[in-house]
């Protein structure tokens, strides 16, 4: 199996996973630190849990922005990804 | 980086971009079509990065040795055991210019590699304060004209702070740590790609094969056996570099823009309210402070460093941080009243915060703070440093190699570039380094303008040798030489340094300077391994068809 990389799928993955990722990744640390509390989890535990965890799951986010069939998708997924984080927080913090 | 599939030949491969075939694909850890993005995408974030990666690495390498490259670069900082106590040493200075009333006052111990009393405060000068900063020697007690770090020299800052690009200020740092981000990224894509073939390739090494399979081993294998060392530190670098982004966003919405409530979960405890009241009230001393830190800390944690809040004021409070001995995850600090002594709050010497513990465990590995260990850790930590340094330099030259077509003047300009700015950005860096080191040891350690001349010294020869790197037949040619140069420049600093200021190793072991013996001795060792390296690096190397090599 041949992949060859067109302009569009290579701007729109890199941007995706870069920019897309960084949102998430911030959005992952803050839903953690506000929404893990509401579960029983005192809050150093889950502001720990973000710091130690939020750099590699940007990383993940980057592999699965790169594994997604073309940019638009990827920003889909890290589009998605982000919005269901954000509302995580959302509930978390007005809750 | 770019890695290659080191067997033979064969059919099917695709010679042209590094990557293996279809068929071979089907027998790695990922599906096919996941295996070929995360090898172009290893490929690609290698190429972005490398070079910025290799600086942080190979400056890194050094870093590790920062306080050892104070004393080695300014005599006055050579120092032996202890025998003026901080109170003694810091009497002469407090009559002199004594602290102003509220002022903050720290006072750091030696410790370690750092084997200098260092002191900051603020006096009144008039209306206002003037910041005082001292060095002053254990030994002799004599303050010392150091600057704000203990060196007068700028050598072991430098490197430091070449390290995380702190020349650039917060826009470095910001860059350092996404270089830290994208090199886990290229650790994963590179461990998922290889990690079938991890029995085979973790021992074939074929460094007299013909150079491009040479490389091509010498990538694959360094990059395994520092695999966990990588990811450690860019796990913990971008976390270092990044901690401003990382935790921002966590105190405005969680604590609602309270830094206090942040500090609290790290420590574990409240800082007591120290609000200057204005009624003066008379502090202890320094050695009062050490002998009322608590009991659970006796045998297991070392004071480093106290800083006074509030000075001469009865609602002053001593901050004590210590070092713990054999925990990974502590961070000891103590509160103390500064007039009595009592202890207002203490974190828990071992068992930090899990916030704490986390932060702690990530500053720690990073620094190679081991307790007892340190010194054999930062060892490891200096070759894997150099190790992974090759493995980037490696990546960069066989991506170009790979893609190099039968005819050698077809490649295309970018690769040419590509591979002429890795010789001279990464092996003008390793001969620049000597070249400042022989500069601090030759020119006079109270000259005025030696850090200008040591800046100098460091990025001018770099710039001269990047220039250089396009001259001349090929890109190997140049790292050949390159190479050599600073296998010979390496080999002079130890010279210099016993011509110049009388540190022979010999002389630095029988007065108990190990800082100066480990720096003098390491260059010792360097200076072969990087002359053997360019005798392994003939230009007629790489003139062999691109079939030879699978890729």
């Amino acid at each position: 199996m041949k992949h060859t990389w067109t302009k569009g799928e290579a701007w729109g993955k890199g941007t995706a996973a870069f920019f897309g990722g960084f949102v998430a990744f911030l959005l992952f640390g803050l839903a953690l630190g506000t929404a893990l509390p509401h579960l029983g989890i005192p809050i150093g535990v889950a502001v720990a849990l973000s710091v130690g965890l939020s750099l590699p799951v940007w990383v993940a986010l980057m592999a699965w922005a790169l594994l997604a069939p073309n940019g638009r998708r990827a920003w889909l997924r890290m589009g998605a990804m982000s919005l269901g984080l954000g509302a995580i927080t959302a509930l978390g913090y007005f809750l | 980086m770019e890695t290659l599939d080191r067997s033979t030949t064969t059919a099917g491969a695709s010679s042209t971009t590094g990557r293996p075939s279809a068929k071979k694909a089907k027998q790695k850890l990922v599906g096919p079509r996941a295996f070929k993005l995360f090898w172009d995408a290893h490929s690609v974030t290698g190429i972005v990065i490398g070079l910025g990666l290799f600086v942080i690495f190979y400056a890194g390498a050094f870093a590790l040795y920062r306080a050892e490259l104070h004393a080695w670069s300014d005599p006055a900082l050579r120092m032996g055991e202890v025998q003026v106590s901080m109170d003694d040493a810091v009497a002469p200075l407090f009559a002199a210019s004594p602290p102003a009333q509220g002022a903050d006052v720290q006072v750091q111990y030696p410790f370690r590699e750092r084997t200098y009393y260092f002191v900051r405060y603020q006096t009144p000068v008039g209306d206002t304060t003037e910041t005082i900063t001292a060095t002053i020697s254990p030994v002799t007690g004599e303050a010392l004209e150091g600057e704000s770090r203990g060196s007068r020299s700028a050598l072991g800052e430098m490197l430091y702070r070449l390290h995380f690009f702190g020349q650039g200020g917060f826009w470095g740092e910001l860059i350092a740590g996404l270089v830290g981000v994208f090199f886990l990224f290229a650790v994963v894509s590179g461990l998922l790609i290889h990690l079938r073939k991890l029995p085979k390739d973790w021992h074939t090494f074929r460094p007299k094969v013909k150079l491009r399979a040479a490389l091509a081993d010498a990538h694959t294998v360094l990059g395994l056996v520092g695999l966990p060392f990588a990811a450690m530190y860019a796990i913990s670098g971008a976390f270092l570099a990044l901690l401003i982004v990382l935790l921002a966003p966590t105190v405005i919405v969680v604590f609602e823009g309270d830094q206090n409530k942040a500090f609290e979960l790290i420590s574990g405890f409240e800082i007591p309210p120290h609000e200057p009241t204005g009624e003066p009230a008379e502090m202890l001393s320094f050695q009062a402070y050490l002998d009322a830190v608590p009991e659970s800390w006796a045998g297991t944690v070392t004071p480093t460093l106290i800083t006074i809040h509030g000075w001469g004021d009865e609602a002053a409070i001593a901050q004590v941080y210590g070092d713990a001995i054999s925990s990974l995850t502590a961070g000891p600090e103590a509160i103390l009243d500064a007039s009595t002594g009592e202890v207002l709050a203490a974190s828990n010497p071992t068992i930090r915060t899990p916030l704490g513990g986390t932060t702690a465990a990530l500053v720690n590995l990073h620094y190679a703070r081991f307790g007892p260990g340190t010194p054999i850790a930062k060892v490891l930590y200096f070759l894997l440093a150099l190790a992974t340094s090759a493995v980037i330099l490696t990546g960069n030259i066989l991506w170009v190699l790979v893609r190099r077509p039968k005819d050698p003047r077809a490649t295309p300009r970018l690769h040419r570039v590509l591979a002429r700015l890795t010789v001279g950005l990464g092996c003008g860096l390793v001969a620049a380094v000597p070249v400042l080191f022989l500069t601090t040891a030759a020119l006079p350690i109270d000259l005025p303008a030696l850090r200008t001349w040591e800046h100098i010294a460091l990025f001018g020869t770099w710039g001269v040798l990047l220039v250089a790197a396009f001259a001349g037949p090929s890109a190997v040619w140049a790292a050949r030489w390159q190479l050599m140069l600073a296998g010979v420049l390496t080999l002079l600093v130890p010279l210099a340094n016993g011509v110049f200021t009388g540190a022979w190793p010999w002389v630095s072991m029988a007065n108990g300077w190990w800082d100066v013996f480990t720096i003098d001795v390491g260059l010792l060792l360097m200076a072969p391994a990087l002359l053997w390296t360019a005798t392994r690096l003939r230009p007629d190397a790489v003139q062999e068809p691109a079939e030879t090599v699978a890729a």
